[in-house]
């Protein structure tokens, strides 16, 4: 029975183990592959493409990193600046989209003022 | 004269491996010119707008170029050591000191509009025209 275990179970566990940790995807990298997904799918696509497309490049380039040497310290250092420059782009896009909506709302302000004035001015004829 | 070859084999090897690696000039120079640019932006004397505190209670933008400042240290001294992983530690700093300025020009943004916060003393509202000819570079 023990050599059973020695000769077939042993192996195959330890296989199945070394097997799950060479794919075991660090965790910055889960992080910035989720926050691409998220950002590409929101604002940022439409108002910050340039700086998206700065955060694909870089997890680009830790996804070739993983794929080649696994989890690597370069891996991860690639995954951090996805990450940050993800961030970078939502942070444009909110900034852009809250300028837009203060610009409608000015417009839209300007545009009530008109009527007013016309009735001021018809009042006091 | 063989124990001579072996030392200077030794004394080669040893400064080989030690030998410092540059971290690129221009790099460098955008990286300062960033840090320069946030600190006139005023994102290092920004506060934690209400209920978005960063690290020790500071804004998120402050936390990110203290945090570029010290990946830059650490990316000094892996050049110094000959570590070419230096350059990308430097890459991380300035993708901090880039996020800190976005960060900082989000929150001037929405400080147009003055809330009970913004008036109290001490807070800074970083300029916006910066913040404009930033995102056009």
């Amino acid at each position: 029975m023990n050599r059973f275990l020695l000769a077939t179970v042993f192996p195959a566990s330890l296989a199945l183990l070394s097997g799950a940790c060479a794919t075991t995807v660090p965790a910055p990298l889960t992080l910035a592959r989720l926050s691409y997904a998220s950002s590409a799918d929101g604002p940022a696509a439409q108002m910050a493409p340039r700086y998206l497309a700065n955060a694909r490049d870089a997890l680009d380039k830790a996804n070739a990193e993983f794929a080649k040497n696994g989890d690597t310290g370069i891996c991860r250092d690639y995954a951090y600046i996805a990450e940050n420059k993800l961030e970078e782009a939502d942070s444009v896009a909110r900034s852009g989209m809250s300028a837009a909506s203060e610009q409608e709302t000015t417009v839209a302000t300007e545009s009530l003022s008109i009527p007013a004035r016309g009735l001021t001015v018809a009042s006091s004829r | 004269m063989s124990t001579t070859v072996l030392l200077m084999a030794v004394v080669a090897v040893g400064t080989v491996g030690c030998a410092s690696v540059p971290l690129p000039a221009d790099q460098i120079a955008q990286y300062e010119a960033t840090v320069d640019q946030a600190r006139a932006i005023g994102a290092f004397k920004l506060q934690a707008p209400d209920g978005h505190a960063g690290p020790l209670g500071m804004s998120q933008s402050k936390a990110h170029l203290l945090l570029a400042d010290d990946e830059l240290a650490v990316a000094r001294d892996m050049a110094a050591h000959g570590d070419t992983r230096s350059a990308l530690l430097l890459a991380r700093a300035q993708s901090d000191a880039d996020l800190a300025i976005a960060l900082a020009c989000e929150q001037a943004g929405r400080g147009r509009e003055p809330s009970s916060s913004d008036l109290q003393p001490g807070r800074h509202t970083p300029t916006l025209a910066l913040c404009n000819t930033w995102r056009s570079r």
